[in-house]
Parts: C-alpha cells; sequence; structure tokens
C-alpha cells in the first residue's frame, strides 16, 4: 500500500481556489493530487497559455509547501490533461501533439462505444475517464476493457457527483457498478474531481463510499492508494524508455558478491581483463540489467 | 506478566480509580526516563557497531519513526531486545534486497514486506555477511530515512538515560525533548461493582460493560467521575507506576483501579510482538484492571489486521 | 462470545466489537449553532436520504456533543457501521446550508477513542 493520491483536481481560474482545494487534501491526508486540465476540442485548444497556467500552478504549490508542516513533506503535485473524445481524429492529435505528451499524465473521456473502444484498444493514455453522470448510451463488454487492463489502462471514478445530488448518485451508483462488475475491481482509480473544497472527502471516507460500488473492502483503499500509483508508473513508462538500469561502482560490491563480476566475465569474454578484482585501472562502471 | 515484559511502545496512559478521593499526582510523575525526537536519522546508522554495543545491548531502546502511516508508508521500529523492524511497501522491499516475509495482510490489500534484524545476534557484527549485506543496502537505499521517537532505559542504574540523547546530538543530529502533558479530573462517581471471579456478571457488572464504562470515562463522556488522566511518551518504566498502585490497593478503600496504556496506532508491532496493521482504524490499547488479591483482568483492544 | 481456558490457567474471552464508535465533527461554511436533537435529526435524515427507512432503523446515538465546536462522539451497532459512514461522508448539506461531517477517528471500543497516535503531536510547544 502506498500513500493516498487524488489524481483528478480540476483546474481554477483563480489560483487561490485552487490552492484551497489542494491544502484541504494535504490535510485530509493524500500526498500526491494531480491537477487536472479538461479540455473539449483539442484543435481549439490555445497552445500558448497553457504552460504559463502550470507555472502558476507550480508557484502556489510552493507556496502552499512552505505552510504546511512536516507532515506534507512528501506531498507531490502532478499535472494530468483530460481530452473529451468525440472524434477518432482526435486520437491521434492525442498521441503527436508535444505540448500534450507534456504533461504527466493523459486522460480521455469518450463519449460513445466507438470512442470507448478506441480509447480502450488503441490509444496510449493513462486513465480512461467516463462521465458517469449520464446514462451511457452502450453497455461496457469484457474484451476491449480486458485489452485495457492489459496494457495498464486505469478506469477512473469520480466521487463528488456522489456527493452532490441524489439525482446524479444514482446514475454514477449504476454505471460503476456495471463498470466494477465487467472489470472485477481490476484498475480502477477513485478521484475527487470537484468543484469546491466542501466536496472532498477523506482517503477512509472514501474508501468506504466505495464499498458500494461492489468493490471488496480490501480493493477500496487500493482504488486510492495502489492502483493510482500504477498510474503515475504507467504514465513515467509511457514517457520513457522500456527498460531500467541501475548502475554501481565496481568498488560498491562487498567480498561475498564478487561473483557477480564473475557472472558477466562469463558473457563478455573480453572484458575479462578489465573487471580482474586486482586490476590496477578497472572500469568505473558495471552495468547491471534490473528489469 | 509485568507490562514491561509485554512490551512496546506507548504514547498515553490513563488511570482510572473508582472513589471519591484523591492521591496527589506527584504519584504518577514521570521518574528518570525521557523520550525526545531525533530528526533525519539513516537506517544504516542505527546500525553502527558503537551505537549497538553502548545502546542496543545496554538497556531497553524504543524507536519508532515518527509521521510514518503504517499502511501507506513505510515505517520502522526498533524495540527492546534490539529487534529491528522494517515494514516496507513493495517498491523499496525490491529496492532494498534484504530477505523478507510478506505481511500476514497482504491478501486484505496491504502489500507490505517484514524485514526483521536482531541486532543483538552474536553474528551480527562488521565483517559478517549478514551485518555487511545489510549495511550496504541501507546505506544506498536513500529513502530509507526517518525522524525518530527514541526512549532507552539502561539495564545499569547508574547510567543516565539521557546519554543516548548526547550521543545522537555528538553524531551531529537535531534531539528536542518531548512534550509531556498531564491532565486530571476529580468529581464523584458511582464505580460499577465488579469481581474478579465474575467477569460474566452475573451478580455485578460485566467485563464488557466495565469496559465500555472506562472508555465514556478516559473520553470525558457526561458522567460523575474520579478520573485522572496522564499523557506521556514511551516512558519503559511503567512497573514503578504498577506496583504503587498496587501498594494503594492493598492499604486503601477503592475496591479495583485500572490502567490503560494507548500502543502508537502506527507501530508495526503491538503486545508481545505480535503484527499490526491499521485498516480503517489501528486500535492497539491495553487494559489492566487490578484487584486487591492481586488478581488481574486484562483487556486487549485490536484491530482487524491484528494477530492476535 | 467465545470462552476459553489458556493453558497457564487464565480464563480468557474473546468478543468482537458489538459497537462502533465514531468521532465526528461537523463542518459548515458558515457560524451555526445546532442543538443536540437537530443533531441527531441531520443524521437520521442523512441516514435517510441514502438508505430509507432501512437506514433510518439503525440505531445510532450520540453519546457526546459539544455543541461549540460540532463534535461528537457516535455509538454504532456493528452491522450499520458502514452504511452509516458512507452516508454520513455523502451528507453534502444541511438544509440549504453546505455543510461536511468529518470523521476523525473510528474505534471498535470507547477506549480506543480517547487517543490517537496520529493527531499526536510530539514536539514541544516552542
Amino acid at each position: 500500500m502506498a500513500a493516498f493520491c487524488d489524481l483528478n483536481v480540476l483546474r481554477e481560474e483563480n489560483p487561490q481556489h485552487l490552492k484551497t482545494k489542494l491544502s484541504m487534501l494535504t490535510k485530509l491526508g493524500y500526498e500526491n493530487f494531480a491537477v487536472n486540465y479538461v479540455v473539449e476540442d483539442i484543435q481549439g485548444k490555445a497552445k500558448g497559455s497553457k504552460k504559463s497556467k502550470e507555472k502558476v500552478l507550480i508557484k502556489c504549490h510552493q507556496n502552499h509547501f512552505q505552510q504546511s508542516s512536516s507532515k506534507c513533506q512528501n506531498v507531490r503535485q502532478f499535472s494530468r490533461f483530460t481530452a473529451v473524445l468525440n472524434d477518432s481524429l482526435q486520437g491521434r492529435r492525442l498521441h503527436q501533439d508535444p505540448e500534450i505528451q507534456k504533461y504527466d499524465l493523459v486522460a480521455v473521456q469518450p463519449t460513445g462505444k466507438q470512442f470507448f473502444d478506441l480509447a480502450c484498444k488503441e490509444l496510449s493514455v493513462d486513465i480512461i475517464s467516463l462521465d458517469l453522470t449520464q446514462s451511457l448510451d452502450f453497455h461496457f463488454t469484457r474484451q476491449p476493457i480486458n485489452v485495457a487492463i492489459e496494457k495498464g489502462i486505469h478506469f477512473e471514478i469520480c466521487y463528488s457527483p456522489l456527493v452532490m445530488d441524489s439525482a446524479s448518485r444514482k446514475k454514477v451508483l449504476a454505471n460503476s457498478l456495471a463498470l466494477i462488475r465487467v472489470c472485477k475491481g481490476k484498475n480502477i482509480i477513485i478521484s475527487s474531481g470537484c468543484q469546491k473544497a466542501l466536496e472532498l472527502r477523506g482517503p477512509y471516507d472514501v474508501a468506504n463510499i466505495a464499498l458500494l460500488t461492489g468493490l471488496t473492502e480490501a480493493q477500496t483503499k487500493q482504488c486510492l492508494s495502489r492502483n493510482c500509483h500504477q498510474v503515475l508508473m504507467h504514465a513515467a513508462a509511457r514517457k520513457s524508455e522500456k527498460g531500467l538500469l541501475s548502475v554501481f561502482p565496481k568498488e560498491s560490491f562487498m567480498k561475498g558478491q564478487t561473483w557477480k563480476l564473475g557472472y558477466v566475465r562469463e558473457i563478455k569474454k573480453d572484458v575479462l581483463e578489465e573487471i580482474e578484482p586486482n586490476d590496477g585501472e578497472p572500469p568505473a562502471k558495471k552495468k547491471k540489467k534490473r528489469k | 506478566m509485568t507490562l514491561e515484559q509485554r512490551g512496546l511502545g506507548y504514547f498515553q496512559i490513563d488511570v482510572i480509580v473508582p472513589g471519591t478521593f484523591l492521591h496527589h499526582s506527584a504519584y504518577f510523575s514521570v521518574e528518570d526516563v525521557s523520550s525526545f525526537c531525533i530528526e533525519d536519522v539513516s537506517l544504516h546508522q542505527l546500525i553502527s557497531e558503537e551505537f549497538i554495543e553502548a545502546f542496543v545491548k545496554k538497556g531497553r531502546l524504543y524507536m519508532i519513526s515518527q509521521d510514518t502511516y503504517i499502511d501507506q508508508h513505510d515505517t520502522y521500529a526498533l524495540i527492546p531486545g534490539g529487534m529491528l523492524i522494517l515494514l516496507l511497501n513493495n517498491s523499496t522491499f525490491g529496492e532494498l534486497g534484504l530477505s523478507a516475509s510478506k505481511s500476514a495482510y497482504s491478501n486484505h490489500g496491504s502489500n507490505k514486506h517484514v524485514v526483521e534484524l536482531d541486532l543483538t545476534k552474536p553474528c551480527f557484527r562488521p565483517g559478517k555477511p549478514s551485518f555487511e549485506r545489510a549495511k550496504s543496502n541501507f546505506k544506498r537505499c536513500s529513502q530509507l530515512k526517518s525522524n525518530f521517537l527514541v526512549t532507552w532505559v539502561p539495564h545499569d542504574e547508574k547510567i543516565c538515560g539521557s546519554s543516548i540523547e548526547s550521543y545522537f546530538k555528538s553524531e551531529g543530529f537535531n534531539a528536542s525533548s518531548c512534550r509531556l502533558t498531564q491532565s486530571e479530573s476529580n468529581d464523584p462517581c458511582i464505580a460499577p461493582n465488579i469481581a474478579y471471579s465474575d467477569p460474566n456478571g452475573d451478580d455485578n457488572c460485566d467485563a464488557f460493560s466495565l469496559l465500555d464504562w472506562l472508555g465514556a470515562m478516559a473520553c470525558g463522556v457526561d458522567m460523575y467521575v474520579t478520573y485522572i488522566a496522564q499523557k506521556y511518551l514511551i516512558k519503559m518504566n511503567l512497573n514503578n507506576l504498577e506496583v504503587r498502585m498496587k501498594e494503594n490497593l492493598t492499604n486503601k478503600t477503592n475496591p479495583w483501579f485500572s490502567l490503560t496504556v494507548h500502543g502508537f496506532h502506527d507501530s508495526p508491532v503491538s503486545w508481545l510482538n505480535k503484527e499490526h496493521g491499521f485498516h480503517l482504524h489501528g486500535d492497539n490499547a491495553l487494559t489492566l484492571v487490578f484487584f486487591p488479591d492481586g488478581c488481574c483482568w486484562t483487556y486487549k483492544i485490536l484491530a482487524s489486521h491484528d494477530t492476535l | 462470545m467465545k470462552s476459553e481456558m489458556e493453558s497457564n490457567g487464565n480464563f480468557c474471552i474473546r468478543q468482537t466489537a458489538e459497537y462502533f464508535f465514531m468521532k465526528v465533527s461537523l463542518e459548515t461554511d458558515r457560524p451555526m449553532s445546532i442543538p443536540i436533537a437537530m443533531m441527531k435529526m441531520h443524521i437520521l435524515k442523512a441516514l435517510g436520504s441514502l438508505y430509507g427507512q432501512v437506514g433510518q432503523s439503525i440505531d445510532v446515538s450520540i453519546i457526546k456533543y459539544e455543541e461549540a465546536s460540532h463534535r461528537m462522539i457516535l455509538r454504532i451497532p456493528a452491522s450499520g457501521f458502514n452504511r452509516v459512514w458512507s452516508a454520513l461522508s455523502l451528507c453534502s448539506s444541511l438544509g440549504t446550508v453546505p455543510c461536511v461531517f468529518r470523521i476523525h477517528q473510528v474505534s471498535g471500543s470507547l477506549l480506543g477513542l480517547s487517543a490517537n497516535s496520529r493527531d499526536y503531536d510530539f514536539h514541544e510547544a516552542s
């Protein structure tokens, strides 16, 4: 289990509002949050404005940092881009636009069956966030969802409509029950997506609310912590190369570990002399593939 | 079994005595034990030979990492007897590369690994593989550090318990002493009648109702009560308190008294070094109700991620 | 309830919690005075709006209430615990006033509520 995350804090025009939301989140015990920038139409997006806005966020984040106590030392903020998907061309734009790829997380909000399938099967995004307050005009089927789960894409459920009014509460509960029945509680994240700081709830409260959607007790807490971290990892992996490499200096090996050097010797005979333990001028680094 | 043997640190003690009389509160003053916080200690500094020889082996040392929540973060504790316990998240565990057992609650949503190192083992010293391995791995994982709460009771009574504080200060750590608070309330009350031999409450109040009554007093629910509460930190030296209260019991008129010890909610082990977890709550308290003839009822209050 | 004799002659009774206790405070966006009877009514209303009559039949009692800070301790039967919790956390208004119930601590025993190491400030006041 890892620290609690809220990966959907809606961006506000007024930085003060956002700041109240973020400080409320830290007070409630969340440690990672993503500020969400929702765009209805990618083409219509004003490119230049985005960068300046992000700077404002980072600034307010730092201000906030100073006020808070030592308990908030590990607080991290991410940026998230959500595109409403109502045109299959937009998917391609999502991949190509370097501005969008600068965001830490990329999410899509499909508006129909074909876009949902497209997002599950073809797009390389981190989160699929359906608008669960509307009645969906399609049924969830296992096949595209399984493809998405295999690719590490997570499905998002926002809890703020549950808090707000009972009409949307019914819709959200019905839709998320259907979604969770099909994906069997795997790859679900729960986030706030709220307008006001008063709509935010503590992580244990949210875990308890999530029981209503048919998740088990163990899954509910994972939806707020472990799954969110998997999203962050998935995003990092999407941007970077496929593997990780850790490099140690040869001197860091203890006496009992020199057999590892011998293992390298076997695969690469021509470096045999160079990595001999008593060698005068050894190469400084040895590579070890981890994953 | 004395409270000390049951082990593990606590941060608050409540003493509840029925009846209207009240003894002077000097009874409960903290004697010769001090708790303090040190900042930014890396784990490899806790397994240095000098530290183990001077403090771990020469007294009852209790350390627990601060501001680390057991269901979210990596948590560390050094418990009396020289056991260093690390409860690690999956990623830290993978990076650390020491052998660990899976947490008993890994099927219930906590994907945790427990690393246990016995610092007092004869083979745990420099030059031996287990020691060197732990040391180099701790050094490599730079995130294995935290603020710690520390209490030390030396076996040798001539040594002052605060010498560990000066050790940490000389090593260049920031050390600050902990806040001690004490509160008392004294109202006439009607205590329930209980008898040791009658826990099911055939003629008297039964054991579980008593627990509710004690809880109601501790939370300040409106009743007429005599309540002495004292909050102080991981003081290991409970025995004095226990012995004095027992003396009081044999001499005076009060029929029983209760002692509640609140353990840390985020401690990796609970009483008797059983694994402890935090699902929705992390209750970790022990209540003892003493009777004049030396008998006692023991309540263990545990949460859902606790081993009996 | 389960009774058994331990090997050392001690008698041991195990019981799962019958009641859960919850430390709650009500936050509103403007100062309000709410007497205890009103508070009970609001809690029942919140239960009713999510669970209907079945929810309202859960025996919730306020065993401690501070009117000034709107802090209270609730006693809830273990069977209805999750329902009361979700009803309280999904409640977003008292009539027209936006509000939120903040759940600070839950416990299976009242004694467990009297201390919380997560809220405890260990540093000396400076």
